[in-house]
């Protein structure tokens, strides 16, 4: 089990991307309390793009509802522009949308881990831990590329758990 | 780090094509899995952090809903698009919120708006007297410092929200 371990986050890099100052402040005093100080902030995917270009984060953490530059938009730049410093780092989704259809979007354009608003704690540190011990491949179609899209947590799924396993990809 | 470029995808391929990228687990050695905190103190202390924040965020409800009442007025006045579009992401981000600090009513109030908005048909003009509904709504419960799941009446009230959207989705 991840939790018996005592990880040790200090030299973790993040970039918390929301349009929320409030919710910036929050997620900055909890990653805090994790063991996590290095955070840099961002508005929106304009303004992560320059702060990834500058600091190459390790995990990103990313709001989907913002303006100018939302989410979706700023994770498929990540992802595919040709300028990409860093189209492998981690991105977690972090949104008060949890219905099935965006999620599922989500997974399609190219997100790591999604974790659904209202934010705890323990789901937080949980995605993390998960990025940093069970790293997903990355998986190249001629629709998409992206982390393997069989091993997302999605909070609509009931089936079996099969996160701890290396499934072969199926397209 | 050196850029990477996205992979290619062969001109020629099957239908079946897709290429697994492996990738070394550079984060594992950044984030050794010993000398870290203890993650359940960890996440006590980051719940704790949250509750702490709980007195600002009563503050910031109160301007949010403040904020609501302008834009739900400018909306009926005007019918403008730009002022449900404010409304509308103003209520996604305290949906986002309220459970994280202990009202959930408000994240219940919040879901049901955004729901009705979000599926209502385009050709379809939003109900002023419903933006009315779900902001007094959100009004009785900072008024009244409802945490958790609140009494009976706020129950009722929520539902009735919920049968109220429903009504006028299936109209």
């Amino acid at each position: 089990m991840s939790n018996r371990h005592r990880h040790d986050f200090s030299q973790l890099s993040i970039l918390v991307v929301d349009d929320c100052k409030f919710m910036r402040m929050v997620l900055e005093r909890m990653l805090e309390a994790l063991g996590i100080t290095k955070v840099r902030f961002a508005a929106d995917g304009f303004e992560a793009w320059d702060q990834i270009n500058e600091l190459e984060p390790d995990v990103v953490i990313c709001d989907w509802e913002m303006q100018p530059e939302d989410g979706p938009s700023f994770v498929r730049r990540v992802r595919l522009d040709p300028e990409s410093p860093c189209r492998y780092v981690p991105i977690v989704m972090l949104t008060g949308y949890t219905e099935k259809a965006k999620v599922t979007s989500a997974r399609d354009f190219g997100i790591t881990e999604f974790l659904a608003k209202p934010v705890a704690a323990r789901s937080l540190h949980a995605r993390l831990v998960q990025i940093v011990d069970n790293p997903r491949p990355f998986v190249r179609t001629a629709t998409f590329f992206g982390p393997c899209r069989r091993r997302l947590n999605l909070p609509t799924y009931d089936g079996q758990d099969r996160r701890g396993q290396h499934d072969e990809i199926e397209i | 780090m050196p850029k990477e470029n996205l992979p290619d995808v062969p001109a020629e391929r099957g239908k079946t094509w897709h290429q697994v990228i492996e990738r070394p687990n550079d984060l594992a050695k950044k984030v050794p899995k010993t000398g870290g905190k203890d993650p359940e103190r960890a996440i006590a202390q980051a719940e704790q952090i949250v509750g702490k924040l709980e007195a600002e965020y009563i503050d910031k409800l109160g301007q949010d809903i403040d904020r609501l009442e302008a834009y739900g007025r400018k909306y009926r006045d005007s019918r403008d698009p730009r002022a449900l579009d404010s409304l509308f992401k103003l209520i996604h981000n305290m949906r986002g919120q309220g459970s994280t600090f202990g009202y959930p009513l408000i994240t219940d109030i919040g879901r049901s708006f955004c729901r009705y908005v979000r599926e209502l048909p385009e050709e379809r003009e939003v109900t002023p007297a419903l933006i009315d509904q779900h902001v007094d709504a959100m009004k009785v419960v900072y008024k009244r410092s409802i945490k958790g799941e609140g009494d009976e009446i706020a129950q009722a009230v929520v539902e009735a929200l919920a049968d109220a959207v429903a009504r006028e989705l299936s109209r």
